[in-house]
């Protein structure tokens, strides 16, 4: 078989190939605009992996990653909106007043809205005084006070409200949110424990992170 | 003697090196892609360490963390351009050091300038008391938009560290 014979047909062939990948790499992009055939106006999936930082007042930030996953239950519940992908277990890094809370997020995407919560804690030892000992020994008075450890635990439980926008190839969203933290008190008379609730409403920018 | 003459390539063996020459690229790729991405982590921590410095050297001189006015949405772009003129004007920063190598990159061929953003690094909102954000050495000042080095969303702390938001 000589091959010179196809050689006009296979350089078509190759030429008509790669005139169809620049081809189909344009209609990506032109799927971001509005009646592509993803629906819901959004070239991108519900699923995929969501990077959010959430910022507020008095030095308060976390940073949220969550994975969306294609089920038809969810927990997150997108307000307003029919969420239809349900969450997997994400991560939670939260800064409040020091404190650095690490925990669990969930997301969800439903059209151009994306809902996530977030629930983080801080596991520390309080040292408390349980017991004060008072010795008298040749005139001098000494005090002993012995001290128990105590296990607490501050937590952070927060969840936003996004609005999705496409740019393509990037897609990113923005939006507010609200977290509620439980800080330990103790009460210094009778050394009880307690928490004190401290909410506050934050801004929230971020990614999507992989398709 | 005559020669022989030197023959040409045939279409075969142009179409089984093109063949070659393509695999070879599609397998090395994503390590360039990878490797790129890693150089620019070691651009954008040097990036982050200067913001650190320059609001650094401010906060030792008295003053407070720089305050958003009340008219500046927190997460627009108003609110990026305001930190771009506040460092310009007080720290002599320009919007390149706020500029993450791979997050520039990514957002090149974006198609919604709306949401371009024009900083990298989110700075925490702190309040104005002089003390506040040296209060804790681990409390993140500036975070990363996205992460995109292969080691998490990096963050440079209250004492000078360049680590991922999630290290302890």
């Amino acid at each position: 078989m000589n091959l010179k014979r196809f050689s006009p047909a296979i350089t078509i062939s190759v030429l008509v190939a790669a005139s169809l990948l620049s081809s189909a790499q344009l209609q990506a992009g032109a799927s971001n605009k509005s009646g592509n055939p993803f629906g819901n106006g959004s070239f991108f999936p519900d699923t995929g992996t969501f990077s959010a930082i959430v910022r507020g007042q008095d030095g308060f930030l976390g940073v949220i990653q969550f994975s969306t996953s294609p089920t038809n239950s969810s927990s997150v519940i997108a307000s307003g909106t029919n969420t239809t992908t349900t969450n997997t277990t994400g991560v939670a890094t939260v800064y409040s007043y020091g404190e650095q809370f690490t925990g669990t997020a969930y997301g969800a995407v439903s059209g151009s809205t994306l809902a996530a919560t977030y629930l983080a804690n801080y596991s520390y030892n309080l040292l408390l005084p349980n017991s004060t000992v008072t010795l008298q020994t040749n005139g001098n008075t000494t005090t002993n006070t012995s001290y128990t450890a105590q296990a607490v635990n501050d937590t952070v439980n927060g969840q936003i409200d996004c609005t999705l926008y496409n740019s393509y190839p990037t897609q990113s969203f923005s939006g507010t949110g609200q977290a509620t933290t439980i800080f330990t008190v103790v009460n210094q008379t009778n050394y009880t424990i307690s928490g004190e609730e401290v909410t506050q409403t934050n801004q929230v920018t971020g990614t999507r992170l992989t398709q | 003697m005559k020669s022989q003459p030197r023959g040409a390539f045939t279409l075969v063996e142009l179409l089984v090196v093109m063949v070659i020459v393509g695999i070879l690229i599609v397998l090395t790729f994503p390590n360039i892609t990878a490797l790129r991405n890693k150089a620019e982590g070691v651009v954008c921590m040097g990036r982050l360490r200067g913001l650190w410095t320059a609001f650094s050297t401010t906060l030792n001189d008295g003053n407070p963390w720089p305050q958003l006015p009340t008219n500046i949405t927190v997460g627009t772009q108003s609110e990026q351009q305001w930190w771009l003129d506040y460092s310009s004007n007080n720290l002599n920063l320009t919007s390149n050091d706020w500029q993450c190598p791979t997050v520039v990159r990514n957002q090149r061929s974006q198609t919604n300038t709306q949401q371009i953003s024009l900083i990298s690094y989110l700075p925490t909102l702190f309040d104005s008391k002089p003390l506040s954000p040296k209060n804790w050495p681990r409390m993140p000042w500036f975070t990363e938009i996205q992460g995109g080095h292969g080691s998490g969303i990096l963050s440079v702390r209250a004492d000078g560290s360049v680590c991922p938001v999630q290290d302890p």
